[in-house]
């Protein structure tokens, strides 16, 4: 029997889809994903799936690190603060004696300063304007490569909705066979009890094999806490046999289908039951028929 | 996060929550880094050797991503995730850069596959970032994937494989190969529910 057609389940494998195509890209990919949802519940369900990834890494034991690693680290830290403002403030070079402040004594010996000190700086400028260009090269394409990779996603969301609609045509397209096939019979529930709305009901066809049904309910109201709806087929004798379970929401048409019908059957109910079925029924009747017509 | 609660120099920063250390190296607090790298380092470093299989190549990479976390500490946004899933994703995306470059990913995984992770000595500090019990059970909520969902999803986290490359490498078809990766996700979304709800 299929499944009720349930929008945020949907909605929550479109969003999760998107974040495990983008996983074989940076960190960043990944999580500006939240930035362009802007529906709550949705950056809900992509948070949760987000935490989902970074805990997998919590699967594999953690590794034992030699105290050279943290000191290594910390005293990168420390050259980067202390380097950081002296790549890009003058003062620094400024700061090295000029030809001008030179000593009599420093004369002789310092020389190679007239041509080293400037050629060094020279070189510092031009490695940092060097490294700055290739900086700006590589966010270019990094951006290039983010973009062309959003566009990818989209034709891949616009594939997978595509495939999407491919199936829900399918499924129409096999409940329309069956409906207008040769021999169908159609048996109209209608409500019996309180629990159904006066405006509810149900239209079950079934085909000429007497094994293909489709069933489509409308106007029930969503089942009380710990309950289900119990769909029950009934033969000649009596016996009730299980057709499956739902739990509609408002506004959303219940349909089910499947490929089988207990044999002999000259009726069809519905009642409430307890959460997730009974073998028999035991709560109230909400829709009953019993009367079918060929209409084909 | 509340610039208020950044961290004063003398301030005991093993008090403070994983957001409260990023918002003081935010401020420049080498401190706060050495209390980050207590908590996360071996988790990380373990991560990335499972990525690249080699001690050296893990370390280093370790070292890019604090550095990265004293550098960019600004562009941390606690609304897009929690501080370790930030780490997490980081180190990640590090180590894959680097597998990517080296094109060695067959040599790797058959080394990390050798390593017997029962020899390692418990570390120091982990007992901060994940307890004991919580690794195990995340073990055993994966141990109880189908082993055919649990290849895809490892396919695509520790290596960074796309679907296509993973259904061009495994033969299965690319369908398969989403829907069992969106099978296994949407499994451990639901076993792991109370871990998530505390990293929100």
């Amino acid at each position: 029997m299929s499944q009720e057609f349930d929008p945020t389940k949907e909605r929550d494998d479109a969003i999760l889809d998107r974040l495990l195509e983008r996983l074989s890209r940076s960190e960043d990919a990944l999580e500006r994903l939240l930035d362009e949802l802007t529906d709550e519940d949705e950056r809900r369900v992509c948070r949760e799936y987000l935490e989902t990834i970074g805990l997998l890494a919590y699967e594999v034991e953690p590794r034992p690190l030699a105290p050279e690693v943290k000191s290594r680290l910390m005293a990168k830290l420390e050259s980067s603060q202390q380097e950081g403002p002296s790549e890009v403030e003058p003062a620094t070079v400024a700061s090295f004696p000029s030809s001008g402040q030179r000593t009599p004594g420093e004369e002789k010996g310092s020389r190679w300063h007239d041509w080293a000190l400037p050629l060094a700086a020279g070189l510092v400028f031009a490695l940092l304007g060097l490294s700055g260009w290739q900086y700006v090269q590589l966010e270019k394409q990094r951006q290039t490569i983010d973009r062309l990779a959003d566009q990818l996603d989209q034709v891949h969301q616009q594939t997978t909705k595509l495939a999407e609609y491919q199936g829900r045509l399918d499924s129409v397209d096999s409940r329309l066979a069956l409906v207008t096939s040769s021999g169908v019979e159609v048996c109209t529930l209608k409500p019996v009890a309180d629990p159904a709305p006066a405006d509810s009901r149900g239209v079950l066809f079934v085909a000429s094999d007497r094994q293909h049904w489709y069933l489509k309910i409308e106007g029930l109201l969503p089942c009380p806490q710990g309950r289900s709806y119990q769909v029950w087929f009934i033969n000649q004798e009596g016996v009730p046999v299980s057709g499956g379970t739902f739990d509609p929401k408002v506004g959303v048409r219940v349909e089910l289908s499947s490929e089988t019908m207990p044999a002999g059957t000259v009726a069809v109910s519905i009642t409430l039951e307890p959460a997730g079925g009974s073998p028999e029924p035991s709560g109230p009747a909400v829709l009953y028929g019993d009367e079918a017509m060929r209409i084909l | 996060m509340d610039p208020a609660d950044s961290a004063s120099p003398g301030t005991d920063l093993k008090s403070f929550d994983d957001k409260q250390l990023v918002l003081a190296i935010r401020d420049g607090q080498e401190p706060a880094v050495s209390e980050l790298y207590d908590r996360y380092s071996n988790m990380l470093v373990a991560l990335s050797y499972r990525v690249l299989g080699d001690a050296a190549d893990s370390e280093e990479v370790l070292q890019e991503v604090f550095l990265q976390v004293w550098n960019q500490a600004s562009r941390y946004d606690p609304a897009r995730s929690s501080v370790s899933t930030w780490l997490v994703l980081i180190t990640r995306s590090r180590s894959i850069d680097r597998l990517r470059s080296r094109k060695v990913k067959e040599r790797t995984a058959t080394a990390a596959q050798k390593e017997n992770p029962v020899t390692h000595e418990s570390p120091v500090g982990v007992k901060h970032v994940f307890r004991q019990e919580q690794r195990k059970r995340l073990q055993e909520e994966l141990a109880q994937l189908p082993p055919e969902q649990r290849e895809v999803l490892e396919m695509a986290f520790y290596r960074g494989m796309t679907q296509s490359e993973i259904a061009g490498e495994t033969g299965i078809p690319l369908g398969t190969v989403k829907t069992r990766t969106l099978l296994a996700m949407k499994k451990l979304r639901k076993a792991l529910s109370d871990e998530i709800r505390e990293l929100l």
